[in-house]
């Protein structure tokens, strides 16, 4: 464990809380809205975090992975303003289904033409829709790995679950999300089949 | 479900398409050994019906991961924070 300077000043404490913290702004956003399900409770969880954070800096191990801490945080805020047996609400999780299944998406796409749905870079906003839309254990599992990149290990983590449960309900979500984006490219128009 | 008409090597033929697939997301997660990625990847060279999946797998991945860059503003909610901070005592001029 690294110690806090016992000489540090407030405005150094400050600073870097300012630094190695409220950098960390953007992650924690969207986390938080992916866990609320919406932006302005994700907003207003993400402000509760970093207020809580503050007054827990002098916790914070200089050194440690300040983004998981936080994340940490912020789950648990989450967790006491919502019942526990609402989070872990029981899942099928069956990664190799899941995987499996997706073959049958992309040849539901193949058949309504939106084959390439995926290179279109207005696609932006309908993809975020369709993770809020998702539920709850599947949307932050998808925020965290696959928006914000980070590992199944910090995922696994950050959201205390065993890394085969963040894999299965990864690839849960990564089929939801497939055929809620197939389904709306059809409903878009944005089929290439006549 | 093999597509192509190219003979395999033995390797290629102990690897089929099933297991292609079902370890896809593994693969594009970078959570296989090196042994079988290499498998996996020459099987991809030569299957174009597991490729073509591939592909379209990755171009879902790297549209998801575009959101990473999603232009939102968060000064709003940056400047929100900071105020309520700052009534905890964290100082302004850093």
């Amino acid at each position: 464990m690294v110690d806090q300077p016992a000489h540090e000043t407030t405005a150094s404490r400050d600073a870097r809380f300012t630094t190695e913290a409220l950098s960390w702004l953007p992650e924690i956003t969207r986390f938080a809205r992916a866990l609320a399900g919406n932006a302005p409770d994700g907003d207003d969880l993400a402000q509760e975090t970093f207020l809580r954070a503050f007054r827990s800096w002098s916790s914070y191990m200089p050194g440690t992975d300040c983004r998981r801490w936080l994340t940490t945080i912020c789950r648990n805020i989450y967790l006491t303003r919502v019942a526990r047996d609402a989070l872990v609400q029981p899942v099928g999780d069956d990664a190799d289904l899941d995987t499996f299944a997706t073959v049958q998406s992309r040849q539901h796409a193949r058949d309504v033409g939106v084959d390439h749905l995926f290179e279109r870079l207005e696609l932006g906003s309908a993809i975020s829709e369709a993770i809020m839309r998702l539920p709850e254990p599947y949307r932050v599992v998808v925020q965290l790995v696959d928006v914000d990149g980070m590992t199944y290990d910090d995922a696994a983590l950050c959201l205390d679950l065993p890394i085969g449960t963040v894999r299965s309900r990864l690839f849960r979500a990564r089929r939801l999300l497939q055929d809620a984006l197939i389904d709306h490219a059809r409903d878009a128009g944005l089929s290439t089949t006549p | 479900m093999m597509s192509d008409s190219n003979p395999p090597t033995e390797q290629l033929r102990e690897l089929d398409c099933r297991h292609v697939i079902r370890r896809l997301w593994d693969f594009l997660d970078g959570r296989v050994a090196e042994t079988e990625r290499e498998q996996i990847v020459a099987h991809l060279e030569w299957c174009h019906g597991c490729a073509s999946h591939y592909q379209f797998e990755q171009e879902f991945l790297s549209a998801v991961g575009r959101l990473r860059r999603d232009g939102h503003d968060y000064d709003a909610l940056r400047s929100q924070i900071t105020a309520r901070l700052s009534t905890l005592g964290l100082s302004k001029d850093d």
